[in-house]
């Protein structure tokens, strides 16, 4: 009868002579030490997730299922709702909502402080009748008149 | 906004007083002040503008203090918008100094248009 450490390295054996497995030192997709005996024994106790079977009361367990922070005033919430609407919000939602609000209105209140030009304008936007005609160059009607280069009365496509 | 639609407008109904705002100024630019007037420079080279590929409606006079700004943002991010406030402001200015300066040249075409039309009119 064959012991299992002996299958174990048996196997380890073809798989090296077929090149599956190169070197026992080198890493590799194949595990070169076959488990057995107490190194297959797990932790038996919860640790995260689930373990065991679904009908293992005692290992099939969620591991720090969270319902509600009694210790800040939240209600526990219970395994079921039936034909009611949900019992609030819980201590960390409430925290989360404050920090997301805090974040929010400090760059509200620091843009609005140091940008608002950005939403409300920087600087005056005149009218065009503010402008004087001193400062536009317009001369009197008295005056001479200026050199005009334009072709307004022209029709459309007869000049370049 | 309501500049913009006037504009329309005024080029719809009187054409013949209308600044045309694709084409420069159809007026003797010099005219009417007593200092000859600045030529504008350009400060920013076409080898910045291609380095930065700056688009084509960024290439105007205040392309060097975008340079600077986009330059400082590269170094700073991602805290640029604290850090380049004061090239982001010195842009803005720029662009605000230009605007104002281009709407003075189209008022000041629009007054001579009109000018020129009042006294067609009476003579």
């Amino acid at each position: 009868m064959l012991g299992n450490k002996f299958v174990a390295q048996l196997a380890l054996q073809h798989l090296r002579n077929r090149g599956l497995v190169n070197s026992p030192s080198r890493l590799t997709f194949v595990r070169n030490r076959f488990a057995w005996g107490s190194d297959a024994v797990g932790p038996n106790v919860p640790v995260g997730g689930k373990m065991g079977a679904s009908e293992n009361p005692e290992l099939h367990t969620y591991d720090g299922d969270y319902r509600g922070t009694i210790s800040k005033g939240d209600k526990p919430i219970p395994d079921y709702f039936y034909r009611t609407p949900t019992t609030g919000r819980t201590y960390i939602d409430r925290c989360v909502t404050y920090f997301i609000s805090a974040v929010i209105w400090a760059w509200f209140s620091y843009h609005m402080y140091y940008h608002s030009g950005h939403l409300l304008g920087h600087w005056y936007m005149p009218y065009l009748s503010e402008f004087t005609d001193e400062e536009l160059g317009i001369p009197k009607d008295s005056a001479e008149d200026p050199e005009y280069w334009g072709n307004h009365k022209k029709e459309y496509g007869t000049y370049r | 906004m309501g500049t913009k639609l006037s504009v329309s407008l005024e080029g719809a109904s009187t054409p013949e007083t209308a600044p045309r705002v694709d084409r420069p100024p159809t007026f003797d630019p010099q005219y009417g002040f007593e200092r000859p007037r600045k030529v504008r420079e350009m400060k920013a080279t076409w080898e910045e503008m291609e380095q930065w590929k700056l688009k084509p409606a960024q290439r105007d006079y205040c392309a060097h203090h975008l340079i600077s700004l986009m330059k400082c943002q590269t170094q700073n991010a991602p805290f640029a918008g604290h850090a380049c406030d004061g090239e982001r402001g010195a842009w803005d200015k720029c662009e605000y100094d230009d605007h104002i300066m281009r709407i003075k040249e189209f008022e000041r075409e629009r007054r001579l248009l009109q000018r020129q039309a009042r006294k067609e009119a009476t003579a």
